[in-house]
């Protein structure tokens, strides 16, 4: 039989995670059948990670109905082209993973493998100039890409950079438009129902109770509802993603908007920094067995460009994923459901993701069972993918002047990654996985990047004459050079669309 | 040049898999210093006279530059818009699976759930109604969307039904066009390289060594290479799937007869039709535990009417798969590889994509475990994927009572088809695999048609308004209708492309 609606969601925990449900749960549901309330408290700080996102989200605002310019004025944001890692693959060294692609497939065959046939012959080339995303990142420059795909300008995709507590404001706005009601409050105990053992409300400090069918973790780290009412269970991914710990703090913007993400290595960790329109965003994110919160408060202070504008703060983290994100009548979203550190900016699209499948997955109140099995099936998948790219980071270095960097250079990855980085060393062949987020050009710039260099190429680009190959590479490198040279500059295009933030310094 | 350690490439055994991986082989590899021999072993390879494709098959036409007006012309093909399905759930029952799009997304819902909660709601309602193919084909009309012709209209996704012989023959002209060198003679031994770890050469006629650097092992059920070479082992799956035997024979096509690949379940087993441009080919399949040759053969004359014992072909048909089908410098393709009951597509299909894997994982070196895994792990799937959905056929025993039924209704031991069912009686989701032959409304219409009705629907359409909706599949209906007018009959279309 067909089962009942749920008339009732409860959010707990506002923030992005808790925002982003909202509003994309009140666009798909009648305020007048089902009712979204989110409990959130003033007194508990959200954690504001996330403040770089991948062009995965214009899918969200698109489904959701957000108006992109009106997103990025009340955000701060500025464009996203890619991330720069500097001194991953060895100090000194920086590479781009940018947002675009690189030159052109030439008969089906993959433009790296033409790449790796002229570097054979003797004429190194650098990857990185057959992109246009990355050479207009470097020089600063933006412009909206172009629709029609026989243009170079069709070539990248673009993301955001934007202020994580204004973003959920602005999120806020959105769902309380479309009748989310915000309760103000602190959870101090959950009940469950003694037959089944979900959950049937939440008590606040205050002593209201606020029950519900369907309950949202969005409390964060701690899984108020996932883990501390409903003891799901956590897998620990610490043997392979050692940070633990992250310091943050905001600066000063100095000089030009820089339009990427720049996530710099150092001795146990990384640091990073994101572009806004009023500040930049800096964290280090580091292993607390391999340095001291003092020590790495400083690093970070050391690594950044303008003047602190506040004292730096610790957030503590493991990284890894609940053993069920869905359990009984509890989804966890966001950090309560898993933590992956932002070092390729995903935290966003992981929220996303699982707001996505919940809304395909949507329940009855008999919450049946096989729909709930497949909708944390996938979740476990999308997981994995993305944990495996980041762990790519630190296993393909040629660092060891660290502890840190020795166990991750000698450390054993999950077999599915070890055999996915010997495929690309062995013949360039870079497998992605249908449905997978990161697709074989996100994995080529990292594996490059980070110094996998195949030992053969595709023979099939042996069928192209050497000389026209060498011929049209210099003409395409000629091509994007050009293309980027005539874009306008990063601040230009701000301007000219209407986003600039009220609070922005310009 | 890429220091490749392979510059001679072995295709053991002619035959449709044979051919097939030389043309598409040839294409790939031309200029960049392959070789290619085709040992061309008669009577080895016992195929069936027709291939029956889905969509996804004319890609490897188009990868190899073969042109598709061409294949139509020699191979006497037919377009091929779905399967009709009858005997399933009564005795006369018609339920077509379309090829291609049913409907539209509802916002973020997937269309078939609409028919789920207007079935529940008691009001019928023809999910095929929203399938362009299945108006085309119910209405016999036909045309390519990309024919310029000035009309529009939702496309319709064709594959082919075509002769076999004469695919083959069109193959090996473009192979040896390509420059794929021919020899002709029984395969007599397979010697394995000094260090054991690969095939080193095959022995032709008793005395003749052919030595090469790769193997395609092409040589069908007998699997001289990756079997007797390499020792790999086959996964039986005939728990699952029960036909092990078959029996083809062709009969004159009827003028007017529709050109639509019919499946007809029978007490003893499945008959499969397969219309050509001239003939039709009929395939019988069923199991020996059940009924005997002599049996099926008599069932066969008094369905077929004007056929004779003579002119049957039998044959014996082994569910399962290559334990690997990449092992060393051996690659088995075609029968040596595997097999699931052509119910719905037939062998070509996945030989053809063995080929474009192989293509885009041409080794560079003699033995080659990275690449040979990440082949395997995928070509595993996609027999995995088509068996479950072939499998999901027998599901639906409860009103025939006939051992051959009882013995396909195991597929509880099936987790992974287990998972899909359930998933789909629960609420109409359907999850996909990475490998899968048919899409997701490809899943949904095989659900229907052999009865798995959702028990619920997505939630989130209760949120829509019925009445817009309705409105606006009235105009989809109207699109539909009126491309399919516009269309001429499929026998006009062909006579004209045929010219």
């Amino acid at each position: 039989m067909d089962g009942k609606r749920i008339q009732s969601i409860v959010i707990v925990g506002g923030g992005t995670a808790g925002w982003m449900t909202a509003a994309a749960l009140s666009r798909v549901l009648d305020a007048r059948t089902c009712r979204i309330r989110l409990v959130e408290s003033e007194q508990i700080g959200t954690v504001g990670v996330g403040e770089a996102t991948i062009p995965a989200i214009h899918d969200f605002n698109r489904r959701i109905g957000i108006d992109e310019k009106d997103c990025m004025r009340e955000t701060s944001a500025t464009f996203k082209l890619g991330i720069e890692f500097v001194d991953w693959r060895r100090t000194g060294d920086a590479y781009m993973h940018p947002f675009g692609t690189y030159g052109q497939n030439i008969n089906g065959v993959g433009f790296h493998h033409y790449w790796l046939k002229e570097r054979a012959t003797g004429n190194p080339v650098e990857f990185a100039d057959f992109c246009l995303a990355k050479v207009a990142a470097k020089s600063g420059k933006f412009a909206y890409p172009s629709e029609d795909s026989r243009s170079i300008y069709s070539n990248y995709s673009y993301a955001f950079h934007f202020d994580a507590s204004l973003y959920a404001q602005f999120l806020r706005g959105f769902a309380e438009g479309l009748g989310v009601e915000r309760i103000e409050g602190k959870v101090v105990d959950v009940s469950l129902k003694p037959e089944n053992g979900h959950i049937e409300k939440v008590s606040l400090e205050d002593g209201r109770d606020i029950d519900g069918e369907l309950f949202i973790d969005c409390s964060g780290f701690r899984g108020l509802l996932i883990e501390q009412a409903l003891g799901t269970g956590f897998e620990s991914w610490q043997q392979w993603l050692l940070c633990d710990r992250a310091v943050a703090a905001p600066s000063a913007n100095t000089g030009a908007l820089s339009p990427y993400t720049r996530a710099t290595a150092h001795s146990a960790g990384w640091q990073w920094r994101i572009p806004l329109q009023h500040r930049t965003g800096n964290g280090h994110v580091y292993s607390s067995r391999h340095v001291s919160d003092d020590e790495a408060a400083s690093v970070l202070l050391e690594h950044i460009d303008g003047e602190p504008l506040a004292d730096p703060r610790v957030i503590r983290f493991q990284p890894g994923k609940r053993e069920r994100m869905w359990n009984k009548n509890c989804v966890a979203i966001g950090l309560s459901g898993g933590f992956l550190e932002p070092l390729e900016s995903t935290s966003i699209f992981l929220i996303q993701a699982a707001i996505m499948k919940l809304i395909e997955f949507f329940p009855d109140a008999d919450f049946a069972a096989p729909d709930i099995a497949e909708f944390n099936r996938s979740m476990d998948t999308m997981f994995n993918e993305v944990r495996d790219f980041i762990i790519l980071h630190y296993k393909a270095t040629e660092r060891r002047d660290s502890e840190f960097w020795r166990y991750c250079s000698d450390m054993p990855v999950p077999p599915e990654l070890a055999h996915r980085m010997e495929l690309f060393r062995r013949r360039g062949v870079a497998s992605h996985r249908q449905g997978e987020l990161f697709i074989e050009t996100n994995w080529i710039a990292v594996y490059l990047g980070q110094g996998i260099i195949p030992e053969t190429y595709d023979p099939r680009a042996d069928r192209a004459d050497s000389t026209l190959v060498s011929r049209n590479m210099r003409a395409m490198r000629e091509y994007v050079a050009k293309a980027a040279e005539s874009m306008p500059s990063h601040e230009q295009t701000i301007a000219d669309s209407g986003i600039t933030a009220s609070g922005a310094v310009s | 040049m890429t220091n490749s350690e392979i510059s001679r490439v072995i295709v053991a055994g002619g035959g449709l898999e044979g051919w097939t991986a030389a043309s598409g082989l040839a294409s790939a590899l031309k200029g960049t210093g392959v070789s290619l021999v085709v040992v061309n072993v008669p009577r080895l390879v016992n195929v069936d006279p027709a291939q029956y494709v889905p969509p996804d098959a004319l890609q490897f036409f188009r990868d190899a530059g073969i042109d598709e007006d061409e294949i139509i012309r020699e191979t006497g093909a037919t377009f091929r818009l779905g399967t009709a399905v009858s005997g399933l759930k009564s005795e006369d029952d018609n339920l077509f699976r379309p090829f291609g799009v049913t409907g539209a997304h509802i916002g973020f819902i997937h269309f078939h759930h609409l028919a789920t909660k207007l079935r529940l709601s008691g009001e019928p309602f023809e999910l095929n109604a929203f399938s362009p193919n299945a108006a085309a084909s119910a209405a016999g009309r036909f045309k390519r969307a990309d024919d310029n012709d000035g009309h529009s209209g939702p496309p319709i996704a064709y594959g082919l039904n075509l002769n076999t012989d004469k695919l083959i023959a069109l193959l090996r002209t473009h192979a040896v066009n390509k420059g794929v060198e021919i020899i002709e003679g029984e395969l007599t031994d397979v010697v394995r390289a000094s260090d054991g770890s690969r095939i080193g050469a095959v022995i032709v006629d008793e005395d003749r060594r052919i030595e090469g650097d790769l193997f395609i092992d092409c040589t069908g059920e007998s699997a001289l290479l990756i079997r007797e070479g390499m020792n790999v082992p086959y996964v039986d799956w005939s728990h699952w799937l029960p036909c092990d035997r078959r029996i083809n024979v062709t009969t004159r096509g009827r003028p007017g007869m529709p050109p639509i690949l019919r499946n007809v379940a029978t007490d003893q087993g499945w008959l499969v039709q397969a219309p050509l441009q001239y003939r039709t080919a009929n395939q019988f399949c069923y199991s020996s535990h059940c009924t005997s040759d002599e049996d099926a053969s008599n069932f066969l004359v008094d369905f077929l009417g004007d056929v004779s014992a003579d002119a049957m072909a039998f044959g014996e048909t082994r569910n399962g798969h290559r334990q690997h089908f990449w092992s060393g410098n051996c690659i088995a393709i075609g029968t040596s590889a595997g097999r699931v009951e052509p119910l719905e597509v037939s062998d070509f299909h996945l030989v053809q994509r063995a080929v474009r894997r192989l293509v885009q994982l041409f080794p560079t070196r003699k033995v080659e475990p990275t690449l040979a895994h990440e082949y395997n792990r995928a070509t595993q799937e996609e027999h995995e994927c088509l068996r479950d959905y072939t499998q999901l056929n027998y599901l639906v025993s409860e009103w025939r009572d006939s051992p051959f039924w009882k013995l396909g209704s195991g597929a509880d031991a099936n987790p992974s088809l287990t998972e899909r069912v359930e998933l789909f009686r629960s609420r109409g989701r359907v999850t996909l695999r990475e490998h899968e032959t048919f899409d997701r409304d490809g899943w949904v219409a095989a659900l229907l048609s052999v009865g798995v009705l959702p028990e619920g629907y997505d939630p989130l359409l209760d949120s829509m308004e019925l009445p817009a909706l309705r409105a606006h599949f009235d105009t989809m209906l109207a699109a539909i209708g009126r491309a399919v007018q516009g269309m001429p009959t499929q026998r006009d279309y062909l006579d004209r492309l045929i010219g």
